[in-house]
Order: C-alpha cells, then sequence, then structure tokens
C-alpha cells in the first residue's frame, strides 16, 4: 500500500535524484579539474548546491620544472560552500 | 605692431619686401582678389592707426552706478548661485519701461554726446551719404580690424539693440527716411561703430571666423567705399556682391552651403534663407555680426531645438535683451545699424512668419512718429510694446522645448510607462511573504492574542489591503487589464503546430519552444507503467532497507508529506467563534489534514510486517538509518496520535538489533572509539529521536513500560544492548520512568509487581555484565550515560542487587575518582559528579568515598 508511492513517486524527474541525496554526503565533480565531496544541504534547478563540511580536491598537471606530466592534488577544507550551478558535471552519492 | 602675431606689415610694404606675389596666394592667406586694390589707398592704409580708430568714447564712459549692476542683472541680492541659464531679460524686464523711456529720452535730448574724436575725414564724408544698405553694415569695417587695443569687455550695445523699439524704425523705415535719419544721427552713429564692435571683434566666436588679413580688411573697405558710392546713388542691391565674393571661405557661408542649417552652431545662419533674397544679398556678406551677441545670449536648449529656431523668430530671443543702464551716456541710437538681421526689426508683428513680407508689409511706427507723440501716447505705446515683448518672451520660453523628441522617443516612453503601470500595480508586496508577515506581526497590537486569532487578523488584513489596493488603482487596474488582455491575445493567436498543404500527403510540423519537433514518438508509459507497479510492490516488500536508494527516496518521501502537512497547517482557517459548530472550511480543513496525517504515516512504512526471518531490517528502522530521516522524527510526532507513537516507541524498542546506531553502537574488542559516522550517527539519535520518544515514555502507563521491557528482554540480545549508549539510554529511560510512577504511587499493586518481575529479569541478565557496559578505559568519551543507566537500576534495585551492583562497579568507581584527580579541575568535577550520580542513587555520596581515600 506504502509502496505505491515510493521511489517512482518520488523520482519523477532528474533533479529529484538530487533531491534523494539531500543531507546525504555527495561526490560533486567540477569543472577546472575540482572535486567535492560534501554534504549536500540544498540546491536548486541550476544545480548550484550548498555543501557543508566539504573537501575539495584540486588536480594540478605539473606546475613542477622539471616534468610537467605529473599530477598533483590540492586539498581544501571548508565548512559550508556555495557551488555555482554553471561549474557542475556531475553529482553523485557517495557509498 | 602686430598683436596676434598677425603679419601687419602694409601690402605695398611688403610687395616691396616679399618675393612672393600677392596674387598667387601662400598657405596662411586666404586668396583675395582685391588685394590688389588696395595699394594705391595710402590713406586707408593710414586709417588704420589707432588714433584713428579709437575714438575716445571710452573715456566718456560712465564708470558710476555700477552698484545698480546687481539690481539690473538680478545679482548678488538674489542670491542665486550663477547658472547656465543667464535669464537677462526676466531681471530686466522689471524695468523695461524705465529703459525704453530712458532710451527715448535720449533719443529726444540734445545730441550733446558728440565725442571728442579723430575720425578720418573721408569716413566722415562718407556717411552723409550712407544708404539705407550701407547703413546695414558700415560695422564691418571695424569689426573686422585686428585691434590695436585690448578694449574694455562690455555687453556691447548691439545686443540690446532690439529691444529698443525706438531703434527698430530705422531699420524699417524707407531707404529716403533712412538716408535722412541717418544724416541726423551720423555723428553719434560714428563713434558707436568703431567702439562697439571692437569687443565682439576680439571675444567673439573665433572657432567660425578667423581674423582677415590686412589685405582681406583693406578690400573689405574698398567694397564699403563702393557701397558707400553706390548708396549715394541709390543703387544698394548691386553692391554687395563683390563684398559677397570677397569672402567666399567664411565658415560661416560654407555650413549654409553645406546644409549645416539644421544643426544651428550659431543660429543665426539660418536667416539669411529666409529673408527675401535681396535682402539676403545685402546681409549675407555680414553675417559674423550678428553671432558674437547672438551666442552669447542664446541658451544652450536652443541648440538642441533646431525646429524652433526654424520657425525663426529672431527677433524675440534678441528682443528679450536688456539694455544696459550701466552706459548711460552711450548713445544707441546707432545701434540699429548693428541690428542683427540688417533691415528686419521686432515689428509690432513678430509672428514666426517669414520676415521679409512682414517687412514689406507692415511698417511699423517708427521713431519720428514716435517723436511726434505726446507724452501720454508714448507712454501708453511703450506700456504695450513691453507688453508685447513680455508675451513673446512667453511664448518663446513655451516653445522652446517643442519638438525636443521624435516619435520614437515618445513611443519609447509611453512603452516604459506601460510597463511601470504593470509591474507596479501587481503590488510586489502581495506576494511578499515576508512583508506579509512582518506587517501582520506589527499589526498585532495584542500580544496575548491567540495565535489562531492572530492568524485571522493576518489574512483579513491581507483581503483588507488587497480591496483597498483595487479602489486606488483602479483606472490603473483597467490599464492593466487592458495589456494582459494584449498579451494574452498575441499568446492564444493561434500557432499551427502543424502545416498540412492541400493535396499533399504529408504534413509539415513545426516546432518552437514549448511544443519542440517530436523527433521520436514515444508512448506514454501509463499502462506499462501501472502494469509493472505490482512488481515494485513486490520488490518493495523485499526491499526493506537494501537498497540505499529506497530508503532515500522513503525519507523524501517523509519530507514530502511533512512539508504538505506543514503547509495545510498554516492554512488553517480562524476558529469559528460564532458558534461551537466547526464551520464548512474547519471540517474540509481538518479532513484534509487527516488525509495529510494518514499519507505521512504510510510514508513511514511503520505498519509493513516485521519479517522474522530476514536479516533486513524493518523498512522504518532502515529508513531511520539515515540522518535526514532521523530529524523528521520530532516533526512527526507532532501531527502523530498517541497510538501511532506507541506504535513506533514499539517498533524501534522490538527492533533494536537492527537499529544502526545499537549494531553498529558496540565497542569492538581492541578498539576504544566508534568510528566518527557512527558517532554522529549516534548523536543524531539521541538527539532527535530519543527526545520525543523519552517524551512520549514519561507520559506512558507503567503497564506499557512494563510490556515494553518484556519484549525487549524476551526479543532482543540485552547485554549487546547494554554495551551501546543508545540501548542503555532506553533501558535507562524505561527503568527511570517506571521507578517515578512506582514511587510516585500511580500505578496499582498487579502493575508494580508485573513490573519488579520484569526488572528482575532484566538485573538477571546484566548482573555479572555490568563492568561492559563501561566503554572501553582509554575511550575519551564522556560515560555520563553509564552512571545514569546505573543510577537508574540502582533506584529499583533491592537492597541484594544494589550490594551486587556496588560490587561490580566498585572498580569503575574508584577508577574515576583516581581519575578525576590527575585530569583538569573541570574534567574531574564532572567525572566526580556522574559517579556521584549513581552513589546517590545508593544512598551514598562521594564525598565520603573521598574522604576514606
Amino acid at each position: 500500500m506504502a509502496d505505491t508511492e515510493n521511489g517512482a513517486s518520488a523520482v519523477a524527474e532528474p533533479l529529484d535524484l538530487v533531491r534523494l541525496s539531500l543531507d546525504e554526503v555527495v561526490f560533486v565533480k567540477l569543472r577546472g579539474d575540482r572535486e567535492l565531496r560534501g554534504r549536500l544541504h540544498a540546491y536548486d534547478s541550476h544545480c548550484n548546491l550548498v555543501l557543508g563540511e566539504v573537501e575539495e580536491t584540486i588536480y594540478v598537471v605539473g606546475d613542477d620544472e622539471d616534468d610537467d606530466e605529473t599530477i598533483r592534488t590540492v586539498k581544501k577544507n571548508s565548512e559550508m560552500l556555495f557551488v555555482r550551478g554553471d561549474s557542475v558535471v556531475i553529482i553523485a552519492t557517495t557509498t | 605692431m602686430s598683436f596676434f602675431g598677425f603679419d601687419n606689415t602694409l601690402p605695398r610694404d611688403r610687395a616691396s619686401h616679399a618675393p612672393h606675389p600677392k596674387q598667387a596666394p601662400g598657405f596662411s592667406q586666404q586668396r583675395d582678389a582685391f588685394a590688389g586694390l588696395s595699394q594705391n589707398e595710402t590713406k586707408e592704409a593710414d586709417g588704420y592707426d589707432f588714433e584713428d580708430t579709437y575714438d575716445g568714447l571710452g573715456d566718456e564712459l560712465d564708470e558710476g552706478d555700477d552698484e545698480l549692476n546687481d539690481e539690473t542683472f538680478g545679482g548678488s541680492s538674489s542670491a542665486a548661485a550663477p547658472g547656465k541659464d543667464f535669464d537677462f531679460f526676466g531681471s530686466t524686464a522689471k524695468v523695461a519701461n524705465a529703459i525704453n523711456e530712458e532710451q527715448l529720452l535720449y533719443a529726444r535730448g540734445p545730441k550733446k554726446s558728440q565725442p571728442s574724436q579723430q575720425v578720418p575725414p573721408q569716413q566722415r564724408q562718407a556717411k552723409p551719404a550712407l544708404s539705407y544698405a550701407a547703413a546695414t553694415k558700415p560695422k564691418v569695417v571695424p569689426k573686422h580690424q585686428i585691434p590695436t587695443e585690448i578694449p574694455e569687455l562690455k555687453p556691447e550695445m548691439s545686443l540690446w539693440q532690439n529691444t529698443s523699439p525706438e531703434a527698430t524704425p530705422t531699420t524699417a523705415m524707407s531707404a529716403h527716411a533712412a538716408v535722412h535719419f541717418r544724416h541726423v544721427e551720423s555723428q553719434e552713429q560714428r563713434p558707436q561703430q568703431t567702439a562697439a564692435p571692437a569687443p565682439t571683434a576680439a571675444p567673439g566666436a573665433p572657432v567660425q571666423r578667423k581674423y582677415k588679413s590686412l589685405e582681406e580688411v583693406e578690400a573689405e573697405i574698398l567694397a564699403k567705399k563702393q557701397a558707400k558710392l553706390a548708396a549715394a546713388s541709390q543703387q544698394p542691391q548691386q553692391l554687395p556682391q563683390p563684398v559677397q565674393q570677397i569672402q567666399p571661405t567664411q565658415p560661416i557661408q560654407l555650413n549654409q552651403q553645406d546644409g549645416w542649417q539644421g544643426r544651428p552652431v550659431q543660429p543665426f545662419p539660418q536667416h539669411p534663407q529666409m529673408v527675401p533674397p535681396h535682402l539676403q544679398q545685402i546681409e549675407l556678406p555680414f553675417p559674423p555680426r550678428s553671432i558674437p551677441p547672438q551666442q552669447n545670449q542664446r541658451p544652450p536648449p536652443n541648440d538642441r531645438a533646431p525646429e524652433h529656431l526654424q520657425r525663426g523668430p529672431m527677433p524675440q530671443p534678441t528682443g528679450q535683451l536688456p539694455f544696459p543702464p550701466m552706459q548711460p551716456g552711450q548713445p544707441f541710437q546707432g545701434n540699429n545699424v548693428l541690428f542683427p538681421m540688417g533691415m528686419i526689426g521686432p515689428g509690432p508683428v513678430p509672428g514666426p512668419g517669414p520676415h521679409g513680407p512682414q517687412f514689406m508689409g507692415v511698417p511699423p511706427l517708427g521713431q519720428p512718429q514716435m517723436i511726434h507723440m505726446s507724452d501720454e501716447e508714448k507712454t501708453k505705446f511703450l506700456e504695450d510694446e513691453s507688453k508685447r515683448l513680455k508675451r513673446n518672451h512667453k511664448i518663446a520660453q513655451l516653445s522652446r522645448y517643442n519638438g525636443l523628441m521624435t516619435p520614437s522617443d515618445k513611443n519609447f516612453i509611453t512603452r516604459i510607462q506601460l510597463q511601470q503601470l504593470v509591474s507596479v500595480n501587481e503590488d510586489s508586496f502581495n506576494e511578499d511573504f515576508y512583508y506579509q508577515v512582518y506587517m501582520a506581526i506589527r499589526a498585532r497590537n495584542n500580544p496575548q492574542q491567540p495565535l489562531n486569532q492572530f492568524a485571522q487578523t493576518y489574512l483579513g488584513q491581507q483581503g483588507a489591503r488587497g480591496g483597498r489596493a483595487r479602489r486606488q488603482d483602479n483606472h490603473l487596474l483597467r490599464m492593466q487589464q487592458q495589456v494582459q488582455r494584449a498579451v494574452a491575445a498575441a499568446k492564444a493567436r493561434p500557432k499551427a503546430s502543424q502545416l498540412v498543404l492541400e493535396g499533399t500527403l504529408g504534413k509539415i510540423s513545426f516546432s518552437n519552444v514549448k511544443t519542440p519537433k517530436p523527433l521520436l514518438s514515444i508512448k506514454k508509459q501509463d499502462s506499462t507503467g501501472a502494469a509493472a507497479d505490482p512488481n515494485q510492490k513486490t520488490v518493495h516488500s523485499t526491499f526493506a532497507g537494501i537498497d540505499r536508494r529506497s530508503i532515500l527516496a522513503a525519507a523524501e518521501d517523509i519530507y514530502r508529506s511533512l512539508l504538505d502537512l506543514d503547509s495545510h497547517e498554516r492554512k488553517q482557517p480562524g476558529q469559528n467563534l460564532a458558534g461551537n459548530q466547526p464551520d464548512v472550511a474547519t471540517v474540509e480543513w481538518l479532513e484534509t489534514r487527516d488525509s495529510l496525517i494518514v499519507k505521512l504515516w504510510r510514508s513511514m512504512r511503520i505498519m509493513e510486517p516485521i519479517n522474522e526471518e530476514s536479516d533486513a531490517p524493518h523498512p522504518f528502522i532502515a529508513i531511520l538509518s539515515v540522518k535526514k530521516a532521523k530529524e523528521a522524527i520530532p516533526r512527526v510526532f507532532r501531527y502523530i496520535d498517541i497510538e501511532q507513537r506507541i506504535t513506533i516507541l514499539t517498533l524501534i524498542t522490538i527492533s533494536l538489533e537492527k537499529v544502526d546506531v545499537i549494531k553498529d553502537g558496540r565497542y569492538s574488542p581492541g578498539e576504544c572509539s566508534l568510528p566518527a559516522e557512527t558517532k554522529r550517527k549516534i548523536e543524531g539519535f539521541s538527539q532527535y529521536v530519543l527526545p520525543p520518544l523519552l517524551s512520549y515514555v514519561s507520559e506512558a502507563q507503567l503497564d506499557v513500560i512494563t510490556g515494553l521491557l518484556g519484549i525487549l528482554i524476551s526479543r532482543i540480545n540485552v547485554l549487546l544492548l547494554s554495551q551501546t549508549q543508545i540501548g542503555l539510554a532506553f533501558l535507562t529511560m524505561f527503568t527511570s520512568r517506571a521507578e517515578i510512577i512506582k514511587q510516585a504511587g500511580l500505578a496499582d499493586e498487579e502493575q508494580v509487581q508485573n513490573w519488579t518481575h520484569t526488572y528482575d529479569r532484566l538485573f538477571a541478565i546484566l548482573e555479572d555484565h555490568l563492568l561492559d557496559i563501561f566503554p572501553p578505559q582509554r575511550a575519551q568519551v564522556d560515560d555520563m550515560y553509564v552512571w545514569q543507566f546505573l543510577a537508574s537500576m540502582a533506584v529499583g534495585a533491592n537492597m541484594q542487587q544494589q550490594q551486587k551492583m556496588v560490587g561490580a562497579v566498585r572498580g569503575p568507581v574508584n577508577d574515576n575518582v583516581q581519575a578525576s584527580k590527575t585530569l583538569p579541575q573541570e574534567m574531574g568535577q564532572q567525572k566526580l559528579a556522574n559517579t556521584n550520580l549513581f552513589l546517590l542513587a545508593l544512598g551514598l555520596d562521594i564525598k565520603e568515598l573521598l574522604k576514606s581515600n
């Protein structure tokens, strides 16, 4: 009985998938070789996101003077982050 | 001497010095066909000495009475900062009568102002012969003269020319009269010609008019002479023609020629075109004359209103110019020669019509006539004149901005106004929730007013506000409706999505934003979706927490229902104050609310059957593993009734083993801390789920508690439970509540007995494992919950049980006491307090223990 309004009704449009991840830890891939991992507090139709307890990973292609093929990662932690939607590539659940 | 760096050697000298032939124009020289003619005119050349040109008029100026300037020009007395709009007329108009009278007086007075001067004799001789045509232009000569001295900068008399009614007649007079008049006045005219124009030439508009070379000046003089001769022979019209040829490169004329009249950089060039041809001929050589005063006086806006200028009431603007009263001794009569339009005076009918006919048809009242008037007539005439001037001024002021806006400008502004109408009318405040609430709160004068009535007030206000706005903006509303109708009509315009041409087999389909052209035709999934539903149902019955996505979706369902309910709650209609019978709206609202609560209840999946065999937790328990679901519990408890609360509590109790915080909440052997995630979950559970449960338990009857504890003991591994924080919390919750009921005497004997029995069972299970309930020694956690549990157990325990407990827990108690001494003051105190909680329950005190130690 309760099942009739289960998952199927909860996910009616693509962004409902994001809705499922509300208050969950999500993985967000951004343009510019950045990735975020944090708790999704809010989102909107533009994929603007508010994330909490975010760990940001930036991939930098070797700016060392020797070899330019190495990939370094820079990590940053933020308590709260607003992500503008136009840079969002992927929003994925973790686990 | 060369003042501006011009080559002021006389042409004949230059001819002797310079090898460059005059006939071949140099780079800086303007070609001057008449340059050669002047070579023989030694007398003319000599005439350019300072002594000749300076008439000594400046010595005659009355330098006094300067203190009256303010009165005249509206100066400091008005305390107004000097703006861009110099309203000379405005202030002068006030004294127009006086000026006119003064002027008249002067005109009639004796010609005493004959200045002592050294006018070249030949010029003086020429004067009497001056014709009407010549009268309009003799100033040319001095004007183009290179000033040998910086003259005092005083407003040129010609500026005020048109104001004087008696000045006009001269220009409008017939040639005969002009000659006659001129003859009489030539003596005053002479100095005026030489002295007055000089200022205009120097500070005038150098952009439009560059200084002429000496040759040109001489040529002009020659032309003038010829003009004089011609005037003497009564043939004025033909003479200026050569003069006109002399200055073909003058910028003003260029302006006229390349069609720049529309942009009146200088307003005057237009006029020659409106003047009948023969007049124009006369005037053309001298347009620069009128420019300097004009440019000084015309307010800048006029430059932007060519239409207005083309209407051409030139005499009007000039007519506004006041007389400078600071030059009382200066003769004005000569000024009419300087009148910019040449022969067109500010006639009695200064309409916007063409000037020529006006001049021809309506000979204005001349000065000679005026002189013969009686005093009364004169004053009357002057009054009329000033009135007329005022009227003209008004008209000019009003029409100054005529035609400033093009039709497209007007359209643009109309559009903006329409838009504003629409947007303003929407009343943005009505849409603003926060504004509404703010206003409602502010309007809630009486703080004691119950909240539901407050809601009524709020709603009522909203309605009233809307009504008022409607009344006020009735016409605006109509306007808006019109616009909306127009928009709707535009929208409703049939948009064919397909075009079927007659006689064709296929059809052409269009696409637009709203209905894109379908590239794939996929049937709606309704039928298949319905068919798939049963399958899903079975899946879901067995799913029960396996699938994380389903859990999340279910949690979202709960929230959706909650939000629906919340928003519905806000729509609660006000209480019916009239009677006890609830009105229709309330009934409807309650019905909707009930259905929403049912929906919420369903979304929580509590009533799903418990699958005994499966390891999978009950759906509700699975959902509860999500943090947001935990957070939803307090909100759900606000809506559900007692029965449902018991159900939830029971379900959680019997499923405690499967609740994640219990399952993962045990310290695995060797570990001294829980994973951070689990810690957070435990925190969330005790923060969100426990309080509502506790609030229910704290009101529950003893038999409910007994029953719950009985189920718990029989179904759950209490030992495992006791090793987790949440498990202990549940046990504490039950035992403490039971003890409170027992001590308060709220339960009857049988219930107490049942409880005691259940308690004994619990104690029996735990008594040998009391040490295990403590978190690992090294775990830096607050073990208060343990002591709370022990305390609640100790209160309900009999003497025997208490002794056992003391025996079992003595170690941790002593440890705590020892640790509190090494720990910082604050933490030590807390540890002691925790321990003391248990000891107090036993009837002991930690102080005794400390003393004994």
